[in-house]
């Protein structure tokens, strides 16, 4: 499963340096906050389940790359994580509400299942099901496997998500 | 699609709109006169009136640039 992960997070990032935009144009920032239903898996994961708030910032640097951070406070664990990360589109970039993505991240958490903060990579999904009732509600999914640790850590959410402008 | 169903779609206010027009006007392509016409034309006073009257004025062009507000750089998925 290791060897998995390595190659996913080796797509990942020979993707993101591919599609790398050339002529850096201003990146587009956004923020989200929500809820996620989180699972981690292994033993003693102290958290085997739990509802998180969330809150995420991140920047579309080109019409395939996102940067980003979040933090999730496990709401029954008591616990705080987080997770900075680059993500690859991998469906239609003109489809505004709807794509897939490949990515790699570096996380930690508040608790020893998330100790030490290890590299990862994953696969998740954004969805707007309704973008002319709801423009900025948002379904989420992500799953990711630490490195290290090699646990699975996938989530499953609803966001609000804004645009941020200066 | 009308401009507004576009910019609700999108989920952008008036002040979006402003700073698309401006970063488009300011970008050097071929669009950039007619986006700082349009600036100028209505000046600070972008009323969603006026937005109103604007979308039915506006060329295909501008349109697609306005549709493609994010450049393609909005993903849903960023927020998960």
């Amino acid at each position: 499963m290791k060897r998995i992960s390595m190659l996913l997070a080796l797509a990942s990032v020979l993707l993101i340096l591919c599609a790398w935009p050339a002529h850096a144009a201003k990146p587009l920032l956004f923020g989200a906050v929500g809820a996620n239903g989180a699972w981690l898996d292994g033993s003693g994961s102290q958290f085997p389940a739990d509802v998180e708030a969330h809150g995420v910032l991140w920047a579309g640097v080109s019409p395939h790359i996102d940067v980003g951070a979040n933090a999730d406070w496990g709401i029954t664990h008591s616990y705080l994580r987080g997770e900075g990360w680059a993500k690859v589109t991998a469906t239609d970039t003109e489809n505004p509400d709807f794509n897939l993505y490949l990515k790699v991240g570096y996380r930690g958490g508040s608790v020893s299942a998330l100790k030490p903060a290890e590299w990862g990579a994953g696969a998740g999904f954004g969805w707007r099901p309704m973008p002319e009732r709801f423009p900025r509600f948002l379904l989420t999914g992500d799953a990711t496997r630490g490195f290290d640790s090699e646990r699975l850590l996938a989530t499953l959410g609803g966001r609000y998500f804004f645009p941020i402008t200066f | 699609m009308t401009l507004f169903e576009l910019l609700r779609r999108a989920g952008t206010s008036v002040a979006d709109l402003r700073k698309i027009l401006e970063h488009v006007a300011e970008g050097g392509s071929d669009l950039a006169p007619l986006a700082q016409e349009i600036l100028t034309r209505f000046g600070e006073d972008v009323s969603a009136e006026k937005l109103a009257e604007l979308a039915s004025e506006l060329p295909k062009e501008i349109l697609n640039a306005l549709q493609g507000k994010f450049d393609g750089r909005f993903h849903p998925g960023g927020a998960s």
